[in-house]
């Protein structure tokens, strides 16, 4: 059904992302990234800025967060940052919410569609004249792409978190495999072996994959079919592009996790995380901060986590290419701050500056800071296997689904038909009818063209 | 006086209902200041929005199973609990804890309980060997919606218990004596006596508890989120959806006011039906 073919490591504009890694891993101390600015220059008075974001709602992250926040206004006394905790899975509809009531916070944590929505909804405040050259040139170039919409950069990149092909290397070892499979049928021909040795009534999940009816569940999704040769949609869509052969392989595939359970249907990537740290997932499909979700629940040294979880880059399809979609997390100031100094400070602060990099990106994201240059302050904290399969191995394959607006009303039809194709016997082409008839009939009632 | 009143029934019900019956004839969306005019060109999208008719059918069934059973349940225990005295009165209050429990946390009670993978329900069916393998509760169509209403009648059947523990308190003593000195049995008591006087206070519960679980969100949302697929999506998630995820407010707004139609239809059902019952 699909074939086999040799991996391929591809070829994009994240060559940059390749050697930013490279050089990230190096430890160059030949320069270092813009270091911390007070901003008591920039405002003398006392100034609050509130910080909307879900890494104090986790509880892998909140300490980490709270304390960099402490140590920041540490080095700023006269500005008090308050956060304000909201949950991922409703960041995005309640800080447009917020911004069309006419209280949006000063900055806010934001990714990949929740960017692209509010970009869309001209919320943002454009961060070029706050930024500088010199602040441009220390990001990763694809960085500042991800952050940039109609020309404008809106999005200064925090932390670099492409998916990728999480393994727990004991669970492999136990059914004799050696290395983590690089295509969709390694994949399955390895799920298959782990399905046989521990069958449902062991608690084993070999495939921990999220399906969920969100924006965030078609961008796991997205990498997918497009190692499969499908583009289920652009920006520029009028209809959903699901009636072709590549996609119903992709169908295909998924219904075969579903059927032969190597996966759980309509369960959100968190939900795997915890079973991870238990040693219940074989393989796991997820950001950098899966290790820090899994050391939040185990208590893992880093040793330990390191020799029992490896990642690589998700398995290549009948394409023969890799991809990844990119989670990464950004920081966006709001148009109607009224402290947009003192916020972007703290925007710069959390990005750039070795404190914060080293106080809470690398401790408590698992993540790469977005800087083409390593301070040689944190250099040793990314020099393990993890980070080097992340900066050589996975961000190459990066690739951006076409967040936006469309991408909201598609995400409910696309995800429905994944779940159907999962957990039911029906027909694909059924399921494909029905994910064009219910897009048509959003985007008629949306407003939108 | 009851101009105070008229201002906040205004503010919280009026308004919002008004509003939304406003933007249910526009084109109107979130991530867009632009508001405008499109006639009823929503319900004409709305008869032929498949999804629409699945979630009024998926909350057609949560809400009458969850309050039929629910109810049928409370009566019984009620009945039951009716000739308890002394220390055995605690099994009511036990009986009635569920309704103390937030619904958010009783929907991750049974999440957890209802898992494939360790939760204790497949663990106890596995090892008295009812089933073969584990059941998939949460993430099969076949089982999902059975799973949400079994959560939901758990919730809510002290409701009904507490509404006919009242009820049977208020049968007359003597038409009981009365009853059992010609020789009535204890079944024929309940028929002929007792239900009778429970029907008014049966259906104001019944009522009030069909608006409820139609508005029911937090508990589905929890166990399943309308999924897997759309297979537990009531109407109130498919709104839910709408307007926040797809931040599509006018259409929203057009299936909020189509699901307030029908439970306005169901009320004044429910009141003719009251209203015909002979006084006592």
């Amino acid at each position: 059904m699909w074939r086999d073919s040799a991996r391929k490591r591809r070829v994009s504009s994240a060559a940059a992302a390749l050697g930013a890694g490279a050089v990230l891993l190096a430890a160059c101390g030949s320069s270092s990234t813009s270091s911390t600015t007070s901003t008591s220059s920039a405002t003398a008075k006392p100034v609050t800025i509130t910080f909307a974001n879900w890494a104090g709602d986790e509880s892998n992250t909140v300490a980490g967060l709270n304390a960099a926040i402490k140590l920041y206004e540490s080095e700023n006394p006269n500005v008090k940052v308050v956060s304000q905790p909201i949950s991922y899975s409703n960041i995005g509809s309640q800080l447009l919410l917020e911004q069309r009531s006419g209280n949006p916070p000063d900055v806010a944590e934001v990714q990949g569609d929740y960017t692209a929505a509010l970009a869309y909804a001209g919320a943002l405040q454009p961060l070029s004249s706050y930024a500088g050259k010199t602040f441009m040139d220390s990001l990763v170039s694809q960085s500042i792409a991800g952050g940039t919409y109609n020309g404008q950069f809106v999005a200064t990149p925090w932390i670099i978190a492409p998916f990728g092909l999480w393994y727990n290397k004991n669970i492999l070892a136990s059914v004799g495999i050696s290395n983590p499979p690089s295509t969709i049928d390694g994949l399955l021909a390895d799920l298959a072996k782990i399905r046989a040795k521990y069958p449902p009534s062991t608690g084993m999940i070999p495939f921990g994959f999220d399906t969920t009816k969100r924006s965030y569940g078609l961008d796991i999704n997205w990498s997918f079919m497009k190692t499969f040769g499908s583009t289920p949609l652009t920006t520029s869509s009028k209809q959903l592009n699901v009636d072709t052969p590549q996609f119903s392989d992709y169908l295909s595939f998924i219904r075969t996790l579903g059927t032969k359970g190597y996966d759980v249907p309509n369960q959100l990537q968190g939900h795997f995380r915890s079973i991870a740290a238990v040693n219940k997932v074989a393989f796991a499909v997820d950001g950098p901060y899966f290790q820090s979700a899994v050391q939040n629940t185990n208590h893992m040294s880093n040793s330990a986590f390191y020799s029992t979880f490896g990642v690589t880059a998700l398995p290549a399809g009948p394409t023969g290419n890799h991809y990844t979609v990119p989670t990464d997390h950004q920081l966006v100031m709001f148009k109607d701050s009224k402290n947009k100094a003192a916020a972007w400070n703290f925007m710069k602060w959390l990005t750039t500056s070795p404190q914060a990099i080293k106080s809470y990106t690398i401790p408590y994201e698992d993540a790469l800071p977005p800087l083409k240059v390593a301070d040689p302050s944190y250099a040793s904290m990314v020099d393990n296997p993890n980070f080097k399969a992340y900066a050589t191995v996975i961000e190459p394959t990066v690739i951006r689904p076409p967040w936006g607006p469309k991408y909201d009303i598609a995400f409910p039809p696309i995800m429905t038909g994944v779940e159907s194709a999962m957990t039911t016997s029906t027909p694909l082409t059924q399921i494909v009818s029905t994910m064009k008839s219910v897009f048509a009939t959003a985007l008629s009632s949306s407003g939108l063209s | 006086m009851l101009i105070p009143t008229l201002a906040v029934l205004g503010v919280v019900i009026a308004y919002p209902a008004v509003r939304a019956l406003q933007l249910s004839f526009t084109a109107t969306n979130l991530l867009s200041l632009s508001s405008r005019a499109i006639g009823a060109s929503n319900y004409h999208t709305l008869l032929r929005d498949s999804v629409f008719f699945s979630a009024l059918r998926n909350t057609v069934v949560f809400t009458f199973s969850s309050v039929v059973i629910a109810a049928i349940l409370g009566l019984v225990l009620a009945l039951i609990l009716e000739d308890f005295f002394g220390n055995f009165r605690i099994i009511q209050t036990i009986l009635l804890t569920p309704w103390a429990v937030p619904v958010v946390v009783a929907a991750f009670l049974f999440r957890y309980m209802l898992e494939e993978s360790g939760g204790i329900v497949n663990s106890i069916l596995l090892q008295l060997h009812l089933v073969g393998h584990a059941v998939p509760f949460l993430v099969s169509p076949k089982w999902s919606m059975p799973s949400v209403i079994a959560a939901n009648v758990w919730e809510q059947m002290p409701f009904f218990l507490l509404v006919f523990i009242a009820g049977l308190k208020s049968v007359p003593e003597e038409i009981v004596e009365a009853a059992r000195a010609d020789s009535a049995g204890k079944l024929s008591i309940i028929r002929y006596v007792k239900l009778p006087y429970l029907k008014s206070p049966a259906v104001i519960a019944i009522l009030l508890m069909v608006i409820a679980n139609f508005n029911n969100f937090p508990l589905i949302e929890s166990m399943t989120g309308g999924g897997p697929g759309i297979s537990t999506t009531t109407l109130v998630i498919y709104v839910y959806q709408l307007a926040f995820s797809g931040y599509n407010v006018g259409y929203a707004s057009a299936v909020g006011v189509a699901w307030l139609a029908i439970l306005l239809i169901l009320a004044v059902g429910f009141i003719k039906a009251v209203r015909m019952e002979p006084a006592r």
